[in-house]
């Protein structure tokens, strides 16, 4: 046993060592989500090229999903090692605020006025979604219309919803829901829970349901037909645009209050909001939040809304009853 | 009364509860503490709200059902491989254990390609009898969850019924036969007395994996109102970022499972000499052709699932042959070439060093408890089954951010070391609860002769009782490696996400699309298993019993 304990740990250090990173003072420290700091992730390229470009050592790390980051920086407070934070997203940000330091970047007149967080720009949008229903369009279903039309008989068992206790996109549906309903949302879950096949717990099953075809129907993004155009050459998954609008989601930087970086954090933000935007729509399947930039071809399949809503507009106590309103309505 | 020896024993325990108490014990007291914050009255709403009662009610509804149902669906198996040899008899019994290695997401993917409306089953069915509505509805139902918690925990309870009954000698019920008792009889007042240590030992793991568990709660059980406690948790941390009403409400969950715990975690029992171990009779004519049918069921219930998540790693869902994921996973798009094949060897080396350390804490634990009678080392080494993976998600964050903020000490070593060290704590419940009933049945008189020859501590554990751990703690090995390999939330929580291992990989793969390259990767930790249990299987040939 003895000897199989010391094989063990000799191949641990082995793989240890075969991976290691040499880590240095001195270097700029950036939190983010973790999909986003892998290797697979979009900074696997990214920061390379903006060390290359600045000379500024990036000390990247991933910090779970967005709820996690922030917990975690609240956490560690004033001792935080991070001079950036990325990827705090619009339902999120007044968790944020109060951590970040305002920093008007040049860079803020190619973005949008409709995705601008708060003022003083303590949070910078770097990209944004729209949450869509996505229809299989050879599955002979009829394609709806609106949210209201999703309540039609004819849908009973053909659309897969997610949860808004689990899931951030499940709560995104949930605001879509009261921004255009208003406190009559919840009869529309009521209504549309009927015709769900499933409620699931998460984007990633719900998704996952819908490409093997057990309902044509499912809530997701208006990007998500570019994945299918670009790898798997078809446009039969579409994103339906409905007229009466669609809720956003947007996912902002920003520098921290005590960072000692301050010049090279600014770089960094900048950087983020013009090279990088290409490879982070492409990577997070989200649209560029800087106007100025070039997407290939297959983002035609990503119809843009004409009217969208985010949850700023929501005050945070009416988003805490609407949640437990939905689990009133929806588990007893 | 301690047994002679104890004391060396509790010493060879110590690495495993230091180990507890720096990344486990210590972290949740501080996140319980949170329930404590306004005087208690988070605490207060928890015990007062009636939805709290409605989602233990449901919660401990399916766990019940899904650990009752898995260990009466193993006994007649158990019954039967721990009587029989025959070919391949510990091949399926390994098999049966793969299913663990696979992340939920794809667990649940495999069950909807299986099972689905529009799945494999369904759509054969579909064209054997000509009809277009969906033959066999199972999923998105109570039913299905179920059945997708048996399917993932029927392993455990044959693997450990089948470990103890192979070692019970038939005396006492060939006595009870002998004086007329009919079979019904002789297994009811006989054998399954004999053989509740490990019944009990199953059933408390499979409940309590149950308990906390909420996807496939949610997604094949179709209906919001199917909501376990943990969902609940996971909305008052995630959604309503209101952590004291969270601990409040996981502080009772744990209560409710710690009482559990406390009651089914075997105590003392005089022990009889069982030396002579079970000979396995071959099976022949009849018996042979009853062994092919059980391991043909066994095998029609587990295999496809998984086999289907293979499948699709070659096949589009409109059945096109395609090798693009696999292209993909060798480094196309934005990846780095040789991404997987690194994400490989973590993963082999993370569940190898788990598994050995948790085989080695396990026997210690185990058998220090059973010298001692001692409940408490297995009871506080099974906590972190009951505890729930978003708090024990929370307690890693605080342990990570008090050492690589405050402490300031950041490192990539550190943070392998730290996963393997989060992966041990949450096997080391499932390698002490398979060796326990192992350490229990070994007679005092056999190690107090050993002594009494001069024998010291560690030479009678190394060459009297150790060998007859060994069955046991393959068990062991086979679940702390398959489990290790499969998991993947503690992994990204403290490897700050520089730690790639097959699953965290799977999980980013789904993130942006590509369920087919995930089905890829799925299809590589399954080989990964197989050839690691298939190498153990050689090693231990020798070994007569299991």
């Amino acid at each position: 046993m003895k000897r199989m304990i010391v094989f063990a740990l000799v191949l641990l250090s082995a793989v240890a060592v075969f991976a290691q990173p040499a880590r240095e003072e001195n270097v700029l420290t950036v939190y983010s989500y973790d999909s986003f700091s892998g290797e697979w992730g979009p900074a696997g390229a990214l920061i390379p090229a903006f060390e290359e470009k600045t000379g500024i050592k990036v000390n990247l790390v991933g910090a779970g999903d967005a709820v996690q980051m922030l917990s975690r920086l609240e956490l560690e407070g004033e001792a935080t090692d991070a001079d950036v934070v990325l990827g705090i997203t619009d339902d999120f940000a007044y968790r944020a605020y109060d951590m970040l330091s305002p920093y008007q970047s040049p860079v803020l007149e190619d973005i949008p006025d409709e995705l601008e967080f708060d003022k003083e720009h303590r949070l910078i949008p770097f990209d944004y979604g729209a949450f869509a229903f996505v229809y299989d369009s050879e599955s002979g279903v009829r394609k709806p219309e609106s949210l209201a039309d999703l309540a039609s008989p004819e849908y009973k068992g053909k659309i897969i919803l997610i949860d808004p206790r689990t899931s951030s996109v499940g709560l995104g549906l949930l605001y879509w829901t009261y921004n255009q309903f208003g406190d009559e949302a919840i009869d529309w879950w009521k209504e549309v829970g009927e015709n769900a096949l499933t409620i699931a717990d998460g984007w990633s099953s719900a998704y996952g349901l819908f490409t093997e075809g057990e309902a044509p129907i499912v809530l997701s993004y208006t990007t998500s037909p570019v994945y299918h155009v670009m790898n798997d050459n078809t446009t039969r998954y579409q994103a339906i645009i409905f007229p009466e609008g669609h809720e956003a989601t947007i996912e902002g930087i920003g520098i921290l209050k005590g960072t000692d970086m301050r010049e090279e954090a600014e770089a960094f933000v900048d950087f983020i909001l013009t090279d990088a935007q290409g490879d982070i729509a492409i990577a997070n399947s989200m649209y560029p939040a800087n106007s100025e930039t070039e997407l290939p071809d297959a983002f035609a399949w990503a119809p843009k809304p004409a009217i969208m809503y985010t949850s700023l507009a929501i005050p945070e106590s009416t988003r805490t009853e609407l949640v437990e309103a939905w689990t009133e309505a929806m588990t007893h | 009364m301690k047994r002679k020896g104890s004391g060396y024993f509790i010493l060879k325990a110590i690495p495993a509860v230091i180990l507890l108490l720096i990344l486990f014990l210590v972290p949740l007291a501080l996140i319980f503490s949170y329930a404590f914050q306004d005087g208690g009255k988070a605490i207060l709403n928890v015990l007062e709200d009636n939805y709290t009662y409605y989602l233990l009610s449901f919660t401990v509804k399916q766990a019940f059902l899904s650990a009752l149902i898995s260990v009466i669906a193993a006994l007649p198996f158990s019954a039967f491989f721990s009587a029989y040899s025959f070919p391949l008899r510990k091949t399926i019994l390994t098999i049966a254990q793969l299913a663990f290695t696979i992340p939920t997401i794809l667990v649940v993917l495999g069950f909807v390609i299986w099972y689905g409306n529009n799945g494999f089953l369904n759509n054969a069915l579909r064209s054997v009898l000509g009809v277009s509505y969906t033959p066999l509805p199972i999923l998105y139902s109570f039913k299905a969850i179920i059945l997708a918690h048996v399917y993932l925990n029927f392993p455990i309870a044959f693997a450990l019924i089948t470990a103890r009954w192979t070692q019970l000698p038939p005396t006492e019920e060939n006595a009870s036969y002998t004086l007329g008792q009919g079979k019904a009889k002789t297994f009811l007042f006989i054998t399954l007395p004999r053989l509740s240590g490990s019944i009990a030992s199953a059933f408390i793991l499979i409940f309590l994996f149950c308990f906390s568990s909420f996807a496939i709660v949610m997604v094949l059980g179709g209906n919001p109102a199917y909501s376990t406690l943990e969902t609940e948790i996971y909305r008052r941390v995630h959604v309503n970022a209101d952590l004291s009403s969270a601990a409040a409400l996981s502080l009772f969950a744990f209560a409710v499972n710690a009482l559990l715990l406390a009651l089914t975690t075997p105590g003392r029992k005089e022990r009889k000499n069982e030396r002579q171990a079970r000979v396995l009779k071959k099976a022949k004519g009849m018996k042979l052709a009853q062994a092919v049918v059980l391991s043909l069921i066994i095998l029609a219930f587990v295999i496809p699932p998984i086999a289907s998540i293979a499948v699709r790693a070659f096949y589009t869902k409109d059945g096109i042959f395609s090798l693009s994921a696999w292209e993909g996973i060798a480094g196309r798009g934005f990846g780095l070439i040789g991404g997987s094949v690194n994400a490989a060897i973590n993963s082999l080396a993370i569940g190898l060093v788990t598994a050995f350390l948790s085989v080695w804490m396990g026997s210690a634990i185990a058998t220090a408890s059973a010298k001692r009678n001692s409940k408490l080392l297995p009871f506080i080494t099974s906590l972190p089954m009951a505890t729930g993976s978003v708090m024990m998600g929370l307690g890693f964050i605080f342990v990570t951010s008090f050492i690589f903020t405050k402490l300031g000490i950041r490192s990539y070593y550190l943070s392998f070391l730290f996963v393997a060290a989060a992966h041990l704590i949450i096997v080391l419940p499932f390698s002490v609860r398979t060796i326990t009933p192992g350490a229990r049945a070994i007679p005092d008189s056999l190690s107090n002769a050993a002594y009494t020859l001069g024998a010291s501590y560690g030479k009678t554990y190394r060459s009297v009782e150790s060998p007859l751990l060994r069955p046991y703690r393959r068990k062991a090995f086979a679940f702390s490696f398959a489990l290790s390999l499969g998991e993947v939330n503690a992994t990204l929580m403290l490897s700050s996400g520089h730690v790639e291992t097959i699953p965290v990989l799977i999980y980013r793969m789904i993130g942006s699309y590509d369920y087919q390259g995930a089905a890829a990767l799925g299809t590589v930790l399954l080989a990964t298993a197989l050839a690691v249990f298939a190498i153990g299987e050689a090693r231990w040939r020798k070994d007569a019993i299991l």
